[in-house]
């Protein structure tokens, strides 16, 4: 595949999905790559309670088949691949995203790869991962009857896994680094109620992960005293945490010291065209309907952004805009009904040079800098700029017609 | 959902892994990822219809061949080859690994 796309939506889980439903109904041509199958983590829930709308509990996956299904009537794409980076488009002011061994050239980029279930990162855990490890108890609960486990985590989803593993397991111990859970309390209690066959050890952490052929045991080192025990176990569930998705945008957006993406309250990341919705950004609270919120918000800004022929620049982002290839800035100011309208006349004009050349507005009030550094002094002037570079100034009111003829000449100028 | 995979039982299981290529997806129903697994299973059964026998193996209904190749974590999917475990994949695997995977033992002599 070697595609074009107006936004390329990186993941497919709720966050993508949504963007996607928004993005496919507001005309735009969507492609959702999905790395695994569309739903993302949330598929995997067994059962949502508390999503709005739906007051009897839904199994994770039919929800996010609902939304999937909802994405693809509205016409978006969705594709199997990987994202391995993000790149600007040499060719024509948008994005390329890098596959493995295929492009997918977009106009804006929506990352909504997820987070994954966070590893304890100990000797061991890699060999036995399958072989007496795991992060689902409903799904390897029962390969555990009448067995022992170790449970690492102190949180909802712990505390919740734990619960699970009393149906099959003789006895489970819970291991936290803290020396209290962070789960609710409600189900706290629920976890005390099984009295001996749920044991709590605090301040501890999981060093090494043992056995032969599987899991056999742990070891453990108390935070406070810093003493190894080693405690005999079938197998270990681990439940601290998660890790977003983001290591291919090192270098290519600013991340936060856990690697979740920043964003500002619009979903848009530190690179212009790129915004950022669901589990793999920084957020106060990690849930199924925020992501989907995220998505829709990301959606919205995108499609604004798009719309958008003749943005306005900033001092900040101007060299961003106008500062490669072929550029035509409109130096303006808002007390002038001349520069107004001959901002609409350049407005007309800019999708005629799509791919081409790229337009924008400077106002001479605002881009103080800027106006100073091309020596703008007029209202309005137009600035024909080639990699930053001015090529042709052209001072008053131009006719339609002008304007065309100027981008024309030094078009046919750049290719000669 | 089964439409295309082969339903793979304690009982039929020798027989349909016993010669060629074959990818045994072993699921539950109560196991949320394994229901993510099961369409990439079913959209590779039908890609490799006739060529190698890909199939579902329930560990509910079926406990014998789960204990026989020591099974602690579901999704997990085995690839043979003339009756021998060649591949295995422990959790949620992507179409394109079990792809190359499947192709790969199907052109070596």
């Amino acid at each position: 595949m070697d595609l074009d796309c107006d936004v390329a939506v990186l993941g497919a889980g709720p966050a993508g999905l949504t963007a996607g439903i928004y993005l496919a109904r507001a005309g735009l041509k969507a492609v959702l790559l999905e790395k695994l199958a569309p739903g993302g983590q949330a598929a995997t829930t067994d059962v949502i309670e508390n999503y709005p709308g739906f007051q009897a509990p839904v199994g994770g996956f039919r929800l996010t088949e609902n939304m999937r299904q909802q994405a693809q009537t509205f016409g978006a794409d969705i594709r199997t691949g990987e994202a391995l980076g993000i790149e600007e488009d040499p060719a024509g002011g948008g994005k390329r995203i890098r596959l493995k061994d295929e492009t997918l050239r977009a106009r804006a980029v929506v990352v909504a790869t997820g987070a994954g279930y966070a590893k304890l990162g100990v000797p061991g855990e890699d060999r036995y991962w399958g072989k007496g490890i795991s992060c689902c108890a409903t799904c390897d609960g029962m390969f555990y009857r009448g067995k022992q486990v170790v449970v690492v985590g102190g949180g909802d989803t712990a505390v919740q896994e734990a619960l699970f593993l009393t149906k099959f397991a003789r006895k489970i111990t819970l291991v936290h680094r803290r020396d209290r859970l962070r789960a609710a309390k409600p189900l706290q209690d629920r976890l005390r109620s099984h009295g001996d066959q749920v044991a709590f050890v605090w301040n501890t952490v999981v060093e090494e992960i043992e056995g032969s052929a599987h899991v056999e045991g742990v070891r453990l080192r108390d935070l406070d005293t810093g003493e190894t025990s080693r405690m005999g176990c079938d197998g270990v569930f681990v439940f601290v945490g998660f890790t977003p998705n983001t290591a291919f945008l090192k270098g290519t957006l600013d991340l936060d010291a856990r690697g979740y993406i920043l964003t500002d309250e619009t979903m848009a990341t530190s690179h212009r065209g790129i915004w950022a919705a669901g589990d793999c950004r920084k957020r106060p609270f990690r849930q199924v309907v925020t992501a989907c919120g995220e998505g829709a918000v990301a959606a919205h800004e995108v499609d604004r952004f798009l719309g958008d022929v003749v943005p306005e620049a900033t001092d900040t982002d101007f060299g961003e805009i106008a500062g490669r290839g072929l550029s035509l800035v409109l130096a303006w100011k808002s007390s002038s009904e001349e520069a107004q309208q001959e901002a609409s006349r350049v407005e007309s004009i800019a999708p005629r040079f799509e791919g081409r050349a790229t337009f924008c507005r400077l106002n001479l009030d605002a881009g103080k800098e800027t106006a100073g550094r091309y020596g703008i002094h007029s209202c309005p002037t137009l600035l024909l700029l080639r990699d930053g570079k001015e090529i042709k100034r052209v001072e008053g009111v131009c006719s339609e017609g002008e304007i065309e003829a100027v981008l024309e000449e030094a078009r046919s100028e750049g290719e000669g | 959902m089964s439409e295309n995979a082969v339903n793979v039982t304690d009982e039929n299981f020798a027989d349909l892994t016993g010669q060629g290529v074959a990818l045994v997806d072993f699921w539950a129903e109560r196991c949320p990822p394994c229901h993510v697994q099961g369409p990439i299973v079913e959209k590779l059964a039908g890609e490799f219809s006739g060529r190698a026998v890909i199939g579902k193996l329930d560990v509910d209904s079926n406990p014998r061949v789960p204990t026989e190749f020591g099974l602690m974590y579901i999704p997990t999917l085995i690839v043979f080859k003339g009756g021998k475990e060649v591949e295995r994949f422990t959790g949620l695997t992507p179409e394109d690994t079990l792809r190359e995977i499947l192709e790969g033992n199907l052109t070596l002599v």
